[in-house]
């Protein structure tokens, strides 16, 4: 059973375990949102979202309405839910994007994004195949393959940072892209890099194989 | 001083805290204490409630620090603390216990989902059991292809560093490193 608490986990990321775990099942969510406090299940059939029930919807709307719960507390039981009647025929990659394009706090979004000059690339994992992107978003990954920044695809489409922002936050939870650094805020020099120096693993292999 | 990190994770009792033993330089510092549940409490004395820690220094400025998390999913507070800007993870599986196998692929998700880091799992095969296969782990696991499976014995250096190695010859083929 899966359950802790939506500070250590973000709702997507739940959905994203149960989705890459094909689990069958309710997820069980409460907690706040802007809108109040609310309180619903969210069932699964092998991974996929079947139906969704709270106080005042079923179906897509509560999901949504589930998905804008900030802090709170979930648990997913497994259960059979054939007798369930489906209603939601959106995969996870949408409902998470879905859920994305209704997010408006850059604190959210600075869970997965350091900075609107941080720079992306394509992860090797490619493009999950049940998906649907947007010409924006498509445009979005092209320039990010590009080395371009966040910053930097705002001023190149006409659009604000946040707009940019959501989409590729978006692309970084479902894994499409990830960011491998970032640069100065004329968009020249990176100042700054994660991980460690291709000098650093060749020097570590060869320590270990002494160790 | 620069200061990387490497995380070892798995389900309870798969052989963490052992892994990290093997290959440490220093004396491993590990925060156990007596398990309580009456399920762990059958399979062994003490477990990881925080973590465990092991060493390896590249040289004067470079060290490569060994993170090994708590195995129970209620201490996942910890995975994520000590997953963050981890260059990569390994995630131990004891061959053997076949019920724990949901567990680890639960671990597994976790990370992919929480973190950006190579992950390869290594099978611990211990003695006397009648330990799984790469194939049939990986299967049981639902692994895609792209996730290295290694079989390995915790207690023995050399396996130990076998695994350590193709981790990190993962990270350099992805090109995570600059």
């Amino acid at each position: 059973m899966l359950e802790g608490s939506l500070k250590d986990f973000t709702l997507d990321e739940v959905l994203q375990i149960i989705s890459m775990g094909e689990k069958t099942g309710r997820l069980i969510l409460k907690g706040e949102t802007p809108f109040g406090k609310k309180e619903g299940a969210i069932f699964f059939e092998r991974g996929q979202v079947k139906d969704a029930e709270t106080e005042q919807y079923r179906g897509e709307p509560a999901v949504v309405d589930l998905l804008s719960i900030k802090e709170g507390y979930f648990k997913f039981v497994p259960e059979d839910v054939s007798h369930i009647k489906q209603s939601i025929n959106k995969s996870i990659p949408d409902l998470v994007l879905l859920a994305t394009s209704k997010l408006d706090e850059w604190d959210r979004i600075k869970n997965k994004i350091s900075s609107v000059d941080s720079v992306f690339k394509l992860s090797s994992d490619g493009i999950p195949e049940r998906i649907h992107l947007t010409p924006t978003q498509w445009r979005i990954i092209s320039l990010l393959s590009k080395g371009l920044t966040i910053r930097q695809i705002a001023l190149k489409l006409n659009m604000t940072v946040i707009d940019v922002s959501k989409d590729v936050y978006g692309l970084v939870a479902l894994k499409i892209v990830r960011e491998v650094g970032q640069k100065d805020a004329e968009g020249k020099r990176f100042v700054k890099r994660r991980g460690a120096s291709r000098n650093f693993i060749i020097r570590l292999i060869e320590r270990l194989k002494r160790v | 001083m620069n200061r990387y990190k490497i995380v070892i994770s798995g389900p309870f009792a798969a052989g963490k805290t052992t892994f990290i033993n093997t290959v440490t330089e220093i004396d491993p510092v590990n925060t156990e204490a007596k398990t309580t549940h009456t399920n762990e409490a059958g399979i062994k004395d003490s477990t990881t409630v925080a973590m465990d820690f092991g060493r390896i220094t590249l040289d004067g400025e470079n060290v490569l620090h060994i993170f090994g998390t708590p195995g129970q999913f209620r201490f996942n507070y910890m995975w994520s603390i000590l997953g963050k800007d981890a260059l990569g993870i390994i995630v131990v599986v004891d061959s053997g216990e076949k019920d724990k196998f949901d567990e680890a692929r639960d671990m597994i998700n976790f990370f992919r989902v929480k973190t950006d880091a190579p992950l390869v799992v290594a099978l611990n095969q211990f003695e006397n059991k009648n330990g799984l296969t790469e194939d049939e782990a990986r299967k049981l696991l639902g692994l895609p292809n792209k996730i290295p499976i290694i079989s390995c014995d915790a207690r023995n250096k050399e396996s130990v560093k076998h695994v350590l190695l193709e981790l990190l010859r993962l990270i350099l083929a992805r090109g995570d490193t600059y």
